[in-house]
């Protein structure tokens, strides 16, 4: 346990360092041998696993999420590694690592350490955001400014036309819409347009930083797939207030919260420059414990936020977007982002593939299929629609889209405003929407790495 | 607030504040007892700011940081073994931690009369464990402070210090093998399979040395950083959680593990490099939750306890004594100042605070809070004499300049 430099002795004289790669990806590709050695390997993990599970209890309070985590760490890296050679992103690896371990299939991982474990989605949403806004860099939005404008009308405009059309002509196939008067029908199907108009950027990060992808798409759709954060909270409380009545005709028009909506963003906007500038100060004053700083931005920031009634990703997103474009700093903060959310996001995404709830999946699968393939064609007409108007250059044009198809928090944090403000259709509502996000979140990382590795993005 | 908010708020508050106090090479104080005393006066039994409810959750945070250290100081273990010091730390660190737990055992009934058979031994072999190493931060602080050609800085070539501090270093291993003896005897858990310590002890060997060789082997030859990173955290966590489900001590499978990682990987220094700098965020949540799950004692229990760490202090200082006595017959220059270079094996620190947590984690109850309460006192009292004593008589034999020092304790 040493914290100072040792006394100088012959000891010290480093014997040859063999090759190191800074980051986690690039250099040689693995060979045969190590895939092999992999798998063997992470079946080892899962007997051991699970013979310690059959051998003794689980232990005393929340200890047993300290082996869950270095059991997801290991057989998510291990899988998405194995699942490279099929050319499938990291993140499917992490999330199927996630889906086998978890409740439902392995039962290695029980529900409630799956809970514990959820803790950690704040500090990787936080990352996610202050990773996302520092990638934005404003000379590059300022060439992207027709194309994003175009593309977030369209992507606005189309999707949630279609996809509400959908539902609506999808209505004798959902059980929870058969009583549902046509008003208050349209009021439900506009909420579900809603949601399908928002992604993730946790996983379209999540490709980036595993690629290290640069190029006309990966910017591109990182501006859309940001920027569509702010778009969708407007929308949706858009949204909100208007099918609120429709659903329930006692209630009658209010623009209440609009004010509420207006407040929460030019908080958060406020409180992200905030952030920003004094993370400018401790980088450039301090620059240490960088990990420490980021712990507690993720963790404390994130609960300040929440309580204060301001969104934490909006703010994180400024705060990450200032210290780029307003400091030296840029770089420093990102790379250690990327450091420790190489980690995080592992256990975040594993996390959540054990979270999926698959019975439920299996039982909705028809109908979620249905309006994920709906949502998808229309991410895919609105995208080539807007690279027209915009005149995108043909990368964006044929690859525009295959950013925009994954979902995950962000839906699923919609899907539960949607079900505590509306507790009569509420929880079927949700349920649907957790469907397709499983769905969405599986197959949308696959669409983004495809695109970036067809571009020529793709760092390897 | 939830409770998770205020912890890390308050190891922000630490880490800013160790940041701020710190003057150049070595902020705060040499075994970092301030983090102790902080986490006690913020914990449940003093002002109650972290109240009991939210120190609990935090149970996995610190055993997977005791258990990071263990690995760290495992994976930094083999850089400079040599055998006498080896030899020479390791029999002195087993006689201290023989004699604490020998005067523990003897001392338990009169003074806590209440206590079983088994909490009389697992009490008396943690406390042994505990407090049987000499810190090096101590030894490390005083000579990382004089290190350089300043006045006040060691001369050049300081050979006691040297010795002093890689002995000191290597001792380490006692403790760290003592906790696997110690559980493996009585394990914390509960298991479905009946084996006897040596068994326990094989397991604890095997485990940590096998993801050791997983971990080498996964690494690879050509080291990716990141996924270098993600590995090393995995297989550390795997195997803290393994060791804790069935009842063995993380800290010495997590040693085991570094161990066999120095051992066999090609990036040994690389990866002790990167490990080096998580030390001490790592100590920090360890010193702060230590205190915080200090209790304090009911009037009797108090004398009791108190009484119980004289004896420990006591029984330390004896065999420290008698190893100075035969270091003085190595170093001729110590002869004239053999207490002094006593009282310099004082100081516990970090490493007892750990493997006194990791028994309050394992055996919640009275083992361990009567084995934080000692190692605390313990740790207090080798704070107050033994940087001083060892800068004093570094001073006296030469090895330090007797230039007025620009930083002090």
């Amino acid at each position: 346990m040493s914290e100072t430099p040792e006394l100088p002795s012959a000891a010290a004289a480093a014997a040859p360092e063999p090759s190191v790669i800074a980051g986690g990806h690039g250099g040689a590709p693995r060979d045969l041998k190590m895939r092999l050695l992999q798998a063997v390997v992470l079946v080892l993990f899962v007997v051991l696993y699970l013979l310690s599970t059959r051998l003794a209890p689980e232990p005393p309070g929340a200890l047993g999420v300290v082996t869950a985590v270095g059991f997801l760490l290991l057989a998510a890296t291990l899988t998405s590694e194995l699942l490279e050679n099929l050319g499938l992103p990291h993140l499917t690896g992490y999330l199927a690592a996630g889906i086998i371990a978890g409740p439902h299939v392995m039962k290695l991982i029980p529900e409630s350490t799956v809970k514990h474990l959820t803790q950690v989605n704040a500090l990787a949403l936080a990352l996610i955001a202050l990773a996302g806004g520092a990638e934005l860099k404003l000379t590059v939005l300022a060439k992207a400014r027709r194309s994003l404008a175009w593309s977030t009308l369209t992507q606005n405009t189309l999707v949630l036309v279609v996809v509400t059309g959908a539902f609506v002509a999808l209505r004798a196939f959902l059980p929870f819409t058969h009583d549902l008067a046509t008003s208050a029908l349209l009021g439900v199907a506009l909420l579900w347009g809603g949601l399908a108009v928002s992604r993730s950027p946790s996983a379209t990060l999540g490709i980036l930083a595993q690629t290290r992808a640069k190029g006309l798409v990966a910017t591109a759709t990182l501006a859309q797939v940001m920027s569509s954060d702010v778009v969708v909270l407007v929308l949706m409380a858009v949204i909100l207030t208007i099918a609120r009545p429709m659903i329930d005709p006692s209630l009658s028009f209010s623009t209440d919260s609009f004010g509420e909506l207006g407040h929460a963003i030019l908080g958060s906007v406020a409180i992200g420059t905030t952030l920003g500038l004094l993370l400018i100060v401790y980088l450039k004053l301090v620059g240490r414990a960088l990990v420490v700083l980021l712990v507690a931005l993720g963790f404390v920031a994130s609960e300040i936020l929440d309580y204060l009634g301001f969104e934490p990703l909006l703010a994180f997103l400024v705060a990450g977007f200032v210290v780029q474009n307003l400091s030296a700093q840029g770089e420093k903060f990102l790379a250690a982002i990327e450091e420790m959310g190489s980690i995080v996001y592992v256990v975040f995404f594993a996390t959540a593939g054990a979270h999926l709830d698959l019975p439920l999946v299996q039982q909705l699968w028809p109908m979620a299929v249905a309006l994920c393939a709906v949502r998808m064609v229309a991410t895919v007409v609105a995208s080539r629609v807007a690279s027209r108007l915009a005149d995108d250059p043909p990368a964006v044009r044929t690859w525009g889209w295959s950013g925009l198809v994954s979902q995950a928090g962000v839906t699923l944090g919609l899907s539960a405003l949607v079900e505590r403000a509306f507790p009569s259709f509420g929880p079927p509502f949700r349920s649907l929407a957790l469907a397709t996000v499983a769905l969405n979140e599986v197959v949308g990382p696959i669409c983004f790495k495809m695109a970036l590795d067809r571009t020529g993005e793709s760092e390897h | 607030m939830s409770g998770l908010v205020l912890l890390v708020l308050l190891l922000l508050a630490s880490y800013l504040g160790s940041t701020a106090l710190g003057s150049g090479k070595r902020p705060g104080l040499a075994t970092g007892v301030e983090w102790l005393a902080t986490g006690f006066i913020l914990g449940p039994s003093m002002l109650a700011v972290v109240a009991s409810d939210v120190v609990e959750p935090m149970h996995p945070v610190a055993l997977a940081a005791i258990g990071w250290l263990a690995l760290v100081t495992g994976l930094d273990y083999q850089r400079e073994l040599r055998l006498r010091p080896f030899v020479v730390a390791g029999l002195a660190a087993l006689a201290t931690g023989g004699a604490v737990a020998a005067v523990v055992y003897f001392l338990v009934p009169h003074l806590l009369p209440d206590v079983t058979p088994r909490v009389r031994l697992v009490e008396s072999g943690a406390l042994g464990v505990a407090c049987a190493e000499t810190t090096r931060h101590a030894v490390r602080w005083v000579v990382a402070r004089h290190r350089t050609s300043e006045p006040g800085g060691l001369v050049p070539g300081a050979t006691i210090a040297a010795a002093i501090e890689r002995g000191t270093s290597a001792a380490a291993i006692v403790p760290l093998l003592g906790l696997g003896v110690l559980f493996a005897i009585a394990p914390a858990n509960g298991t479905r399979v009946a084996l006897g310590a040596p068994s326990w002890m094989g397991v604890t060997a095997i485990l940590g040395i096998a993801l050791g060789l997983v971990a080498a082997a996964l690494l690879g030859r050509q080291l990716r950083v990141r996924e270098a990173w993600t590995v090393l955290l995995g297989v550390s966590l795997l195997a803290i959680g393994l060791a804790a489900r069935v009842g063995q001590s993380a800290m010495s499978v997590a040693f085991f593990v570094g161990l066999a990682l120095a051992a066999v990987s090609p990036h040994r220094h690389r990866l002790r490099k990167m490990t080096e700098a998580t030390e001490r965020i790592a100590l920090l949540p360890v010193l702060l939750l230590a205190g915080a799950m200090l209790q304090w004692p009911d009037r009797k229990r108090l004398f009791a306890l108190l009484a119980l760490s004289a004896a420990v202090i006591v029984a330390r200082t004896l065999v420290h004594a008698v190893l100075a006595l035969v270091l003085a017959r190595l170093w001729s220059q110590a002869r004239r100042n053999v207490p002094l270079l006593a009282l310099s094996f004082s100081s516990t620190g970090a490493l007892s605070v750990c493997a006194a947590l990791a028994c309050t984690l394992a055996y919640p109850k009275v083992i361990g809070a009567d084995v934080l309460f000692v190692v605390t006192v313990v740790v207090l009292v080798g704070e107050a004499a033994g940087p001083n004593a060892l800068r004093l008589f570094l001073r006296r034999v030469g090895e330090l300049d007797a230039a007025p020092e620009a930083v002090t304790s």
